[in-house]
């Protein structure tokens, strides 16, 4: 065997590895808790924070509603924002422009559960009321990017 | 010891995972992989009853290595092993 195990047994696991696993088992019916990394869906979802996600297999997607898909190569976890032509936008709630326009098909999961680091208590992501807040913030980008340029 | 039989060594691409799909939910939000050396060793061990005898004496058969070198590489493995909750209780 050429390589020896090393005094960490521990490394760096590749996100396209990482992903294909979770599509594995998303694939065997099993739902799947992961962990968010970056700002994106801030201030809903902070990094480090946790979600569960359940398979996407096609039905009616609530609009307002987290997804896990795959874009241009990588993996996104945004919100469903709206449709346009036969596109599904999605878009962080942290990002102030940016938009993903991903095929239905890429859609790998949705949302139900949301585990915030400081908080014992799990969030029901498919619930209305979380949804429409998501949209809300979505939909007050302009006053947001405004806010964020006075401020600088 | 044993390792515990509800995990499962995954193989994708060059990295080795240790997933429990044994239950409704997988909890991926923490993975533990291995590197290729110990996912060999995790296969070896596999449902079988060992002690740390049995890593040294796997490390020294396969690996061109000192009694020394794997008497301590294999405590530091289990060590890990046991910190990380992969083994049986």
């Amino acid at each position: 065997m050429a390589e020896y195990p090393d005094n960490s047994s521990t490394r760096i696991l590749s996100n396209a590895h990482y992903f294909a696993e979770v599509q594995h088992m998303l694939d065997e019916g099993k739902e799947v808790r992961i962990r968010i990394k970056g700002n994106s869906m801030r201030p809903f979802i902070a990094d480090g924070d946790t979600v569960l996600l359940k398979a996407y297999k096609g039905e009616v997607l609530p609009l307002g509603i987290n997804v896990l898909a795959r874009h241009q190569g990588k993996y996104v976890f945004h919100r469903y924002v709206g449709t346009k032509d036969y596109k599904i936008i999605l878009a962080g709630d942290g990002n102030l422009v940016l938009c993903e326009s991903v095929d239905r098909i890429d859609i790998m999961a949705t949302a139900i559960q949301h585990f915030p680091q400081n908080q014992s208590k799990p969030i029901d992501l498919s619930r209305g009321w979380y949804r429409l807040r998501g949209l809300a913030w979505y939909h007050i980008r302009l006053l947001r990017r405004i806010i964020a340029k006075l401020r600088r | 010891m044993k390792l515990r039989a509800d995990l499962v060594l995954r193989t994708i691409g060059s990295d080795h995972l240790i997933v429990d799909p044994s239950q409704d939910m997988v909890d991926l939000s923490t993975v533990y992989t291995l590197n290729s050396s110990a996912a060999w060793l995790w296969e070896q061990l596999k449902d079988k009853e060992f002690d740390l005898g049995t890593v040294v004496e796997l490390l020294c058969e396969n690996y061109d290595v000192s009694g020394e070198q794997a008497q301590s590489d294999a405590e530091i493995l289990l060590q890990d092993f046991e910190k990380q909750g992969l083994l049986e209780k």
